[in-house]
């Protein structure tokens, strides 16, 4: 793709969208290029950690360093890559399979207890005690069918959220 | 391309010499005088203004009546550039409160825009809240004031969108009247984006674009409603504005772009969410 500065070429913005399986439009792309170069400050073909928490909503969003750990030096295919589960035209399977990867930090495809802990103490913070985490951990576990020693993997997710209605959609403004 | 750029320097050196020559002499010479003086500043402002304008081949399209000089109102519009003063300042002399830049806007500042009454503030200053509300309420009280515009979003935003209105203007107890500013894209980017350039820049980029057009609507006047809140007003007004210029809502603070959030933003989530999560718990 060279340098971060370029114009996008009719063949790049293909690529991108092969590589995002066309969530999004060619026009979105160009307005998420756009946006790309405005973050990537220093031209470096990618957004650093420091870039993306220049974005308000980014840097009070408690999740922020999960998701930095995430998209921390992605370039420009694969940050849109990383953003098709936003899209309109994702599949609510793509939606939790990226909350899923939300969930298992190391990567491993699997979900253990501690793993769910973690990410409720991201959301919670200090305005509920560790005890109480794991008592509401416990019990939604065990509405849904789960011990606290289940292993969940991707499958487990979809059939927890599937008819849960989620709606994780962005609209990329075109000019 | 180059001819046009040259016309433009011209109208832009014959406003500044018309307005320099009239300007110095009546504020020095009609020092006792001050209704006329003022009067006649008003007019030479607004004529600057002007020129400014012709200087980008302003084509700007006024609707709705004109505003009138009457003591207990103030005028909030959303903000783009701070061109967006100097399209509303050629129709009417507006008081204005605007941040102080460096350089030779400042100069111009502190000189010619004393003479319509303008206030100054310091975002940085954190007292300088307080201070600021005081002037405000100051200004609009006197009667011989011009009236006073207020951009609420605190910053320049990109026209498509308009960010949270902050309180202030919507506290002191008078009429708003809105203003919506749009400007066409299709000829220049009007937006003045101060962290890439600088006002110097923005200005001769203006000046060597095809035009500068866009639409500035006069609305209606609104006053606080009983049992409206100051910050619900301003979302009132804002949606008004919004809805007549084609902006977007956004729920953001416009003073996001000068400054990292703080840490109390991201807490205040936590919390919100920990507090629907007990409330659960306790439901069990």
């Amino acid at each position: 793709m060279g340098n971060a500065s370029s114009m996008l070429t009719q063949y790049d913005i293909e690529e991108v969208q092969q590589h995002c399986n066309h969530a999004f439009s060619q026009q979105e792309i160009v307005s998420l290029y756009e946006r790309f170069c405005q973050l990537d400050r220093n031209n470096g073909g990618f957004i650093s950690a420091e870039e993306f928490l220049s974005v308000p909503e980014f840097a009070v969003n408690p999740l922020s360093q999960r998701l930095l750990r995430m998209v921390d030096g992605l370039n420009f295919k694969e940050f849109v890559a990383f953003l098709s589960a936003f899209s309109p035209h994702a599949t609510l399977h793509q939606k939790i399979e990226f909350i899923f990867k939300v969930y298992d930090s190391d990567g491993n495809g699997k979900v253990t207890f501690t793993d769910m802990l973690d990410v409720l103490r991201d959301l919670t913070g200090t305005f509920i005690s560790e005890k109480q985490r794991e008592q509401v951990l416990t019990d939604v576990l065990d509405e849904a069918g789960y011990t606290k020693d289940s292993l969940m993997i991707l499958s487990d997710f979809v059939k927890i959220l599937g008819n849960s209605g989620l709606k994780i959609e962005v609209e990329v403004p075109v000019d | 391309m180059s001819n046009d750029r040259i016309r433009r320097v011209i109208v832009l050196t014959i406003g500044w010499i018309i307005f320099l020559s009239s300007f110095i002499p009546v504020h020095s010479l009609l020092k006792g005088h001050d209704k006329l003086r003022k009067k006649l500043e008003r007019c030479l402002v607004e004529l600057i203004c002007s020129f400014f304008v012709a200087s980008w081949t302003g084509v700007v399209k006024y609707h709705g009546p004109r505003p009138s000089m009457r003591p207990k109102q103030v005028f909030v519009a959303n903000h783009t550039s701070m061109i967006d003063f100097i399209i509303l300042e050629q129709m009417t002399a507006f008081a204005v409160i605007m941040q102080k830049h460096p350089g030779w806007v400042g100069l111009l500042q502190s000189t010619i825009l004393e003479s319509v009454g303008c206030i100054w503030f310091n975002r940085s200053e954190a007292k300088d809240r307080e201070i600021v509300a005081r002037k405000l309420r100051d200004h609009v009280q006197g009667t011989d004031n011009n009236p006073l515009l207020i951009f609420p979003e605190g910053t320049c935003v990109n026209n498509h969108y308009t960010v949270m209105f902050k309180k202030g203007a919507f506290e002191l107890g008078c009429t708003v009247c809105p203003v919506a500013i749009k400007y066409n894209k299709i000829f220049v980017d009007a937006f003045w984006n101060s962290r890439k350039q600088s006002f110097t820049m923005h200005l001769l980029q203006l000046m060597t674009s095809w035009a500068v057009v866009c639409d500035v609507w006069y609305l209606e006047p609104q006053t606080l409603r009983p049992g409206e809140t100051a910050i619900e007003f301003a979302e009132r007004v804002r949606d008004i504005i919004s809805v007549r210029a084609g902006l977007k809502k956004v729920p953001w603070d416009g003073y996001l772009k000068y400054s990292r959030p703080s840490p109390k933003h991201r807490e205040r989530k936590q919390q919100s969410f920990a507090e629907s999560v007990l409330r659960r718990l306790d439901e069990k």
